[in-house]
């Protein structure tokens, strides 16, 4: 194509400098980590973080007058009176573009979610109450000077008594190849007021807190990771509220992970809780991330056997709920390579559901919506041995050339058998990062929504389940 | 080994590695996709450039990087060069505009002024002549379905018939059907002139 090619050719290089430019850009988006619209607790955004719907990369352009007025409702902008971590308070706080990752209700008509709103720059951390009638955002603590601090968990046990973990990190002014260092990050609400509670790190760059389960005012248990900012060398980290302090205890990593995260807890009790994540090997890139369960009998963490996904590549768990000892269910991903001649590009995701019996874990059969195949769970709540409820999202069809899209997806189980249960999708890209429960007729479940052109600023999305159907919790804009 | 060292060594390594080894170290140790961003980026750019203009080639580029780093689990660990699968992003996300792409050939068809290419030749004759080719090879790029364009600039880019079918998700046969109707289209927009052989006429 000689002509063509003289055409394509007479393109001169580009310019080394605008090209350093817009290389800077891109590893600075990449250090502040993926703004989707939905989220499981694993908090840390330089680690592996497979594909999936509501991990959309694309760049920031204005909200949707919808998403904002959503967002606006959710975070109470019509009723608030102050913001979040109150050095951080901006206008474009009051309108809560950001995802909610965690969710506690201790009491009917009593909840408070925790996640990160979106302003120019690295996120900020977000609280939001649930009084009954609507959602107010909760002034929080100060994080330490010229840092940004991120919750992804929370636990409470009374209206009065909340623990919320997560991490901060020093903000950087230059794009750096590798994220800044992290620590892990604990606030307590004693009713009244938030404020940060002082916890150890490890000698290591980086440590992170995914999640926290509290039993009562003197028992609470924490877990995340540790590590190496570049990701490697990822350690298990279990911390513990005895009442007096928060003090690290020791847990176990599989022999030769080159990293292993957890990334949810449930206590059946104080002597018996089980955390779940996942595990790397390293070698072959086609082989990557596996399931990882932990169990403690009030003395020591313990590596459970799981069962792996046959054919599977890559598995995961999000999140476990207890209701008793012998009851346990854990929710996440699993993974198959691509499919030849497969309509949808990429490799295919399911929805993965595992239950401990007392004895052993075992593979439950779970469903996955109608769609492309990229469907994961992030969240689940048990009240019984025949009641959970689990959340996540599933794949969704778009026009050539849009983003990957996603509907939220709830599944609930009856004891015998798991089930797709209906909820509202505010967009085309919308998912549920986890879910809490007082009753069978009572659950809440948060997480954000987007749009496909703009799919890196969600907002915040709450729905509640009545006994008979999820509905948003604050009306959407029709998109 | 220090960090320092350790991020040496991963550089080093980075720079022997293959595209899938890349994006797989990428998924545990992101600051691996810089080093994709260095081989692949220049390429992209010129695409871009040549499709909507080297103004908006800049925020495309970054675009197509940060589309690629997001879907980086879903990268098919077999394919050791990623070029199709770069190039198929940047050519989906021009897709989405398409009026721009159009209007920008028809302003060199009608000023024969292409903002993409630098200059070709100092006689001023020369200049005239190769306006004139640029400005009725452009029309004719103008006036092709976006399908087509892509897989004619995709190929003139220097992508083969299997790595355009790859980047644009379609099978060979078809990349070899569009070329077809590609060609003559524009070989009718040029009176007869087939832009794959210059200086004679041809018949697909």
């Amino acid at each position: 194509m000689k002509q063509l090619e003289d055409m394509c050719g007479a393109v001169p290089p580009p310019d080394p400098r605008r090209l350093a430019g817009t290389r800077a850009r891109v590893l600075t988006a990449i250090a502040e980590g993926p703004r989707p619209a939905s989220r499981d607790a694993r908090g840390w955004p330089w680690l592996a973080t497979p594909a999936k719907p509501g991990r959309r990369w694309p760049g920031w352009v204005a909200p949707l007058a919808a998403a904002a007025a959503v967002a606006a409702v959710i975070a109470g902008a019509l009723t608030v009176s102050s913001a979040i971590h109150r050095h951080r308070a901006s206008p474009q706080a009051s309108r809560t573009r950001g995802i909610l990752i965690g969710v506690s209700c201790p009491g009917p008509s009593r909840c408070v979610a925790v996640g990160e709103y979106y302003q120019p720059g690295p996120p900020n951390a977000l609280i939001g109450r649930w009084d009954g009638s609507r959602w107010s955002i909760m002034r929080g603590p100060a994080p330490p000077a010229h840092a940004h601090a991120d919750l992804h968990g929370i636990s409470c046990t009374s209206a009065s008594e909340c623990t919320a973990v997560g991490s901060w990190t020093r903000n950087s002014r230059q794009p750096a190849t590798l994220p800044p260092p992290t620590r892990t990050l604990v606030e307590h609400w004693n009713g009244s007021a938030w404020s940060i509670v002082k916890g150890p790190n490890l000698p290591v760059p980086s440590s992170s807190l995914s999640a926290v389960a509290c039993t009562g005012t003197s028992g609470c248990v924490a877990v995340g990771a540790s590590g190496n900012s570049d990701g490697l060398h990822v350690r298990t980290l279990v911390e513990r509220w005895n009442g007096s302090q928060w003090v690290i205890v020791k847990s176990p990593d599989p022999a030769g992970a080159i990293y292993s995260f957890l990334s949810s807890i449930s206590c059946a009790s104080a002597w018996d809780c089980v955390a779940v994540g996942e595990y790397f090997l390293g070698g072959h890139p086609q082989v990557q991330n596996r399931v990882l369960i932990e169990h403690w009998n009030g003395f020591t963490w313990k590596v459970v056997a799981s069962p792996e996904p046959p054919g599977s590549i890559a598995s995961y768990l999000s999140a476990v709920s207890c209701t008793v000892e012998s009851n346990c269910v854990a929710v996440g991903t699993k993974r198959y390579p691509h499919r030849k001649g497969d309509f949808y590009g990429g490799p295919r995701e399911y929805t993965l559901i595992e239950h401990w019996n007392g004895s052993s874990w075992a593979i439950v059969r779970s469903l996955n919506p109608p769609g492309p195949p990229a469907d994961g769970l992030t969240g689940v709540a048990c009240m019984s041995a025949a009641d959970c409820t689990a959340v996540g999202a599933g794949g969704r069809l778009t026009p050539p050339g849009s983003a990957d899209g996603a509907s939220t997806l709830v599944e609930h189980w009856n004891g015998s058998a798991w089930s797709i249960v209906r909820s509202p999708s505010p967009s085309a890209n919308s998912g549920l990062s986890r879910v809490s429960c007082t009753s069978a007729a009572d659950c809440t479940a948060v997480g954000g929504f987007g749009d496909l052109d703009n799919p890196q600023s969600p907002s915040t999305l709450v729905e509640h389940w009545n006994g008979s159907a999820w509905s948003l919790v604050t009306p959407a804009a029709s998109k | 080994m220090s960090d320092t060292a350790r991020q040496a060594a991963g550089h080093a390594g980075a720079d022997a590695d293959d595209d899938a080894t890349l994006i797989a170290r990428s998924l545990h140790a992101p600051e691996c996709f810089g080093a994709l961003f260095d081989r692949h980026a220049p390429a992209i750019s010129r695409y871009i450039a040549r499709r909507l203009g080297p103004d908006a080639a800049d925020d495309l580029v970054a675009e197509t990087f940060l589309v690629a780093f997001a879907r980086r689990g879903r990268y098919d660990a077999a394919r050791a060069d990623a070029r199709p699968w770069l190039y198929g992003i940047a050519t989906r996300l021009i897709g989405r505009r398409r009026r721009d792409e159009v209007r920008f050939f028809c302003a060199i068809a009608r000023t024969g002024v292409d903002p993409a290419a630098e200059p070709v030749a100092d006689q001023v004759t020369d200049r005239i002549a190769a306006q004139a080719a640029s400005r009725e090879l452009a029309a004719a790029v103008a006036g092709l379905s976006q399908a087509q364009r892509d897989v004619l600039l995709l190929v003139a880019s220097g992508l083969g018939y299997e790595e355009a079918a790859l980047a644009l998700g379609v099978p060979a046969g078809t990349v070899s059907s569009r070329l077809v109707r590609a060609r003559r289209k524009v070989r009718e927009a040029l009176g007869g002139q087939d832009p794959t052989r210059p200086g004679r006429d041809s018949q697909e």
